[in-house]
């Protein structure tokens, strides 16, 4: 598999595999000018992942995402969890400050029409 | 502007309590500084201000995508604009107004229309089924900014169109509770 690194940007995220644990981290702020042009090779290579049968774990531990980031990461949700149905091994973490009530709803949100392992974990 | 003007613009910025005020052509760049000013604001929630950043985000984006107005240079067009944060007793107010076609108004005023009379619950399935289905035609976003404000605002937001030459001055203000400190 291809490595992945992607250092964070005001307003990027950084995302970095680790494939010692097999563990794809999303961490920081999401607000780019035009999130299709950051997050569609991020999907590329999620995909050739899959394909490669690596039972990807996703943590998503984003501090703030706007709309459109939203609508990324439900996009690459519906990637997991088409994988998910077919058979697939994938799991997915939302982490979250606890005082942020509104990061909290919004990985509630996220889970609620997932059915693969999908767990909130409120970062102490 | 002579110094009697500057006073003026700055005692009216005193009594309204303006924490940050841009008017301009609104860059990325601008918009991020502006928005790390507000992620150190104090006197609120950090829930409270992550709202509000939030809102700030979305209505400085607005402007760069929709404004009729643009300028800049040829390869990198951006709106124009204006917004400002002013705070209040017990909110934070996000204020923004851009030039807009007609067309686009009329657009405008309808959803804007729609959204004030809806409930939290409402506001939240309509934001889940708009970004399964993806953003309606003539959208640059995900359609969903107008949703998450009219959603996370305290009061609904208040709106207005006021001609201006041949196309019309479009205001919008968002007020966002302080929250009950813990």
């Amino acid at each position: 598999m291809n490595p992945l690194a992607i250092t964070p940007s005001d307003t990027t995220p950084a995302v970095v595999f680790d494939p010692a644990s097999d563990t794809l981290r999303f961490s920081g702020e999401s607000y780019p000018e035009n999130v299709s042009a950051f997050y569609e090779p991020v999907f590329t290579w999620v995909k050739a992942a899959l394909a490669e049968k690596i039972p990807l774990k996703v943590v998503l531990a984003f501090g703030y995402l706007n709309t459109s980031s939203t609508k990324a990461v439900l996009d690459l949700l519906m990637i997991l969890e088409d994988h998910h149905r077919a058979g697939g091994r994938v799991q997915v973490e939302w982490h979250y400050n606890p005082a942020l009530e509104v990061m909290q709803e919004a990985g509630e949100e996220f889970g609620e029409d997932l059915s693969l392992p999908y767990r909130l974990v409120p970062l102490s | 502007m002579d110094a009697a003007q500057l006073l003026a613009h700055y005692q009216t910025a005193k009594e309204k309590r303006i924490v940050l005020s841009f008017m301009g052509i609104v860059t990325q760049e601008i918009m991020v500084e502006y928005g790390k000013l507000i992620q150190q604001q104090e006197g609120l929630t950090l829930n409270s201000r992550q709202i509000l950043f939030g809102t700030f985000i979305e209505l400085a984006q607005n402007i760069i995508r929709y404004s009729a107005e643009r300028a800049g240079p040829a390869d990198a067009v951006r709106g124009v604009g204006l917004v400002l944060v002013s705070e209040q007793e017990t909110t934070f107010t996000v204020s923004a107004g851009n030039l807009v076609a007609p067309a686009t108004a009329d657009l405008l005023r309808e959803q804007l229309t729609a959204l004030s009379v809806m409930s939290p619950e409402e506001l939240k399935q309509l934001a889940r089924e708009r970004r399964k289905s993806g953003p309606p035609a003539g959208s640059r976003g995900a359609g969903l900014g107008l949703i998450e404000i009219n959603r996370r605002a305290s009061s609904p937001p208040e709106f207005d169109f006021s001609p201006f030459g041949d196309q019309l001055f479009f205001s919008l203000s968002v007020k966002i509770a302080k929250g009950t400190p813990l």
